[in-house]
């Protein structure tokens, strides 16, 4: 078991921790962590392998160092499974980073990787890409730690608006990008392999799209995918994965089967959750009956739809980037957001909806007033806005949330 | 009434006299919140470019009803007034995306306050030649829909002229700055503050002609000589100079900055021999960087070092509002750099109204003991 106060290669945790859920997990269970079983083993031998190591955020997309033969690791990712893990590791980090002066109320995914990039328990990268979106705190750290750490940095800009123009502007970027890439690595980018990345990641998202369409029947057919696309598209794993979980829900609903035995709540949820309390999903679903039917960070944009030149592709990642979970919601204007929730709020049929705002994420805090309102006022069904925080659980208790909840829904079902 | 205190009482009330005599010839004012906003496009137009500071507001709780209680105070405080009908003497509003909390003051001011002419402007938040281009474009944009809703023509003559008319601003307060490299500044740092804060609440030609009387009136000013230490003020927006003063009243003397109500702000010149959308956004985007630039982070360290040199400062304070999440990375990178280099360095934390004064007078005065002054 790995606790808070082992010094070990954070990598090697990792790895060791998803070996250990597979061996756990029933038999049936276990396809759903192969893929990241896989991923981990990889990144521990990255660099052995000869690889450049390319860190970047969740809110962004792999396949063009898929492409490069580069490997890039996702720290938000990492951020989420030290919460995940015994003795809660993010807090290790997180006072690590306020120790050395970082903002306190920057967001605590921030904060966990900083806190990591100090610790020294994880390999520096080769390269940092970060997408400049969806907020400000993930701005300034990225670029914070890759001058801290003296690593060459690439920030893909994105536009205020979704426009042609806009989408244009961060193709560009991505150009710019690859050119960084190839001055930085030696590596080059050739067509065939970023076409080969880009089908495997069409097939991902296709899936991952259709398996979505699925929860909008009543009722609900599928819980929450675990492997998600912002580190594993371009791989075969990850369009596997997603096409076996489509095809689950679809047998699903060909039965008029739910994910629950009996769905009395529809659910959205439109934020972060307490990921450092895994327990908590299953525990709404069991004690309220709710299915979840939509979250933030598990609902993803669909494939790109011209693959037949490098420019072509970057110009449909570019529309694809700012459609990813969060950026979706959170980048943009009031409107962008609104009335993607007023959309999925009657396209899922949902009764309620869970804002569990992160503390760190001001300007989703700055409109949660405007989206219970818009949501009360056009669909009619009531809005839950909990102060907390997605990792730090000495924020607000895991069961200070929970007795929240109970209220809202005791509320709700009265 | 000299010009130092012409523009101390012009500083005091947004709505000052000169606004109310432009909105009484028919005139009109357009707000904006940052320092991005290319003031020489609507100057062009024959509208007043007004930097909007929501000063006197101390409390938000009409505005705390949509931004949340981590949210910026200056932004806040914006809305409060907003709602309240405080600047209802706006004919329009600019937007822009420097921040989070920004860009959501101005959903919050479009959705719940409103002005007859808003539009927003998308920043680059990294700069290379790409976000140059882009910057022209979105300006190019933006000039189209001031012709349109003010029904006039932006030329490149009248453009021209309105970029050398601010360039004018820029060169005059060059020059007052210049004035405090010396052993004994003629101004305060709450003064220039002051002087700042009023140029962006007034007709620039009637701002520039004070700067000018100003500039000759101080050659006679007795310099300041009573202080212990001459510091730096970094960091983000600060428009307050009650917040300068504390630091002053402290015994610091407060005789450069590195601000958007500042050096940052006024010091980068506009060309006017070429593409003049184009040298708009140039020098806009390449002044000193704000912390919303991606990669900035060495940039805004040699423009405070280089200031701190040329200024001969014995420390730099840094000051942020509270829950800035740029800013607050900033001061996490600038403290470990002039750490590095030896360079003492206060960071305080700040609300947009000024409190906990004497807590922050205890803290600059420690501040000073341990550099020795």
């Amino acid at each position: 078991m790995t606790t808070a106060d082992q010094k070990s290669n954070i990598l090697e945790i990792i790895a060791k921790a998803y070996v250990n859920w597979f061996n756990a997990a029933k038999p049936e269970n276990k396809w759903t962590l192969e893929p990241a079983v896989k991923y981990f083993e990889e990144a521990v031998k990255a660099r052995e392998m000869g690889k450049p190591v390319v860190w970047g955020s969740f809110v962004s997309q792999p396949e063009i160092f898929w492409a490069m033969d580069m490997f890039p690791l996702t720290m938000e990712n990492f951020s989420f499974l030290l919460a995940l893990l015994p003795g809660n590791m993010g807090h290790k980090y997180i006072d690590i980073a306020e120790r050395h002066h970082m903002a306190d109320h920057l967001c605590s995914y921030n904060k966990t990787m900083m806190g990591l990039a100090f610790s020294g328990d994880i390999p520096k990268p080769d390269i940092i890409v970060h997408p400049l979106q969806p907020c400000d705190s993930g701005r300034i750290t990225y670029s914070n730690m890759a001058e801290i750490l003296g690593v060459p940095a690439f920030a893909i800009d994105i536009p205020l608006l979704r426009t042609e123009r806009g989408y244009s502007y961060v193709a560009d970027e991505f150009e710019r990008m690859v050119s960084f890439l190839e001055e930085h690595t030696g590596r080059k980018l050739t067509y065939e392999k970023l076409k080969e990345a880009m089908e495997w990641s069409n097939r991902a998202y296709a899936y991952y799209f259709k398996a979505d369409e699925l929860k909008k029947n009543v009722p609900c057919p599928l819980g929450e995918a675990f492997i998600p696309p912002f580190y594993m598209a371009g791989r075969v794993e990850c369009a596997e994965y997603a096409e076996r979980l489509y095809g689950i829900g679809q047998a699903k609903v060909e039965k008029g089967e739910g994910f629950l035995r009996e769905e009395k709540i529809r659910l959205g949820w439109f934020s972060t959750g307490a990921y450092f309390d895994m327990g908590m999903q299953p525990w709404i679903r069991k004690e309220f009956g709710a299915s979840i039917v939509h979250t933030m960070l598990g609902s993803y944009p669909g494939p790109i739809e011209d693959i037949s030149t490098t420019r072509k592709i970057f110009e449909g990642l570019a529309r694809q980037l700012l459609e990813l979970p969060m950026a979706r919601e959170t980048g943009g204007l009031a409107e962008g957001w609104m009335e993607y929730a007023i959309r999925i709020c009657r396209e899922y049929k949902l009764d309620a909806v869970f804002l569990t705002l992160n503390m760190g994420c001001k300007n989703a805090w700055a409109l949660a007033k405007l989206l219970k309102d818009e949501i009360a006022d056009r669909v009619g069904i009531p809005t839950l806005i909990l102060e907390m925080d997605a990792l730090d659980s000495r924020v607000v208790s895991s069961e200070s949330i929970r007795s929240a909840i109970t209220n809202f829904f005791n509320t709700i079902l009265a | 009434m000299t010009a130092l205190e012409e523009l101390m009482e012009l500083s005091r009330e947004p709505y000052n006299p000169l606004v109310k005599d432009w909105k009484e010839k028919g005139g009109k004012v357009i707000g904006f919140v940052c320092s991005y906003v290319p003031e020489e496009i609507l100057h062009a137009a024959g509208l007043l470019p007004f930097r909007i500071t929501p000063t006197g507001c101390t409390t938000t709780l009409e505005a705390d009803a949509y931004f949340s209680r981590i949210n910026c105070t200056f932004c806040r405080a914006c809305l409060q007034m907003a709602l309240e009908g405080k600047f209802g003497f706006l004919d329009g509003l600019v937007g822009i995306n420097p921040c989070d909390h920004i860009r959501r003051l101005w959903d919050l001011w479009r959705l719940k306050a409103g002005l007859p002419f808003m539009k927003i402007l998308s920043l680059p938040h990294r700069v290379h030649e790409g976000a140059v281009e882009w910057y022209k474009g979105e300006i190019q944009i933006f000039k189209g829909e001031v012709e349109k809703a003010f029904d006039t023509q932006i030329n490149e003559d009248s453009l021209g002229k309105s970029i050398e008319i601010f360039n004018t601003s820029r060169e005059w307060i060059r020059k007052l700055y210049d004035l405090r490299t010396k052993e004994n500044p003629p101004l305060s740092g709450n003064e220039v503050t002051r002087i700042i804060v009023a140029l962006l609440h007034i007709p620039r030609e009637e701002g520039n002609k004070l700067l000018e009387r100003l500039l000759n009136e101080l050659e006679n000013r007795k310099g300041i000589s009573d202080y212990r230490a001459r510091l730096m003020v970094a960091g983000g927006a600060c428009d307050d100079p009650e917040f300068i003063e504390v630091i002053e009243k402290a015994g610091g003397l407060v005789v450069t900055d590195s601000l958007c109500f500042g050096s940052r702000y006024f010091f980068e010149r506009v060309k006017t021999d070429d593409d003049l959308l184009r040298s708009l956004s140039m020098a806009y985007l390449n002044r000193p960087f704000c912390a919303g630039m991606a990669g900035g982070e060495r940039n805004r360290l040699n423009f405070n070092l280089e200031m701190a040199q040329r200024f001969s400062v014995n420390g730099i304070v840094f000051q942020k509002i509270r829950w800035c999440d740029l800013w607050g990375g900033e001061a996490f990178y600038l403290g470990e750099k002039l750490k590095e280099l030896g360079i003492p360095y206060l960071s305080l934390e700040r609300e947009y109204w000024l409190s906990g004064q004497e807590q922050m007078k205890t803290r600059v005065q420690a501040f000073l003991e341990m550099i020795g002054k």
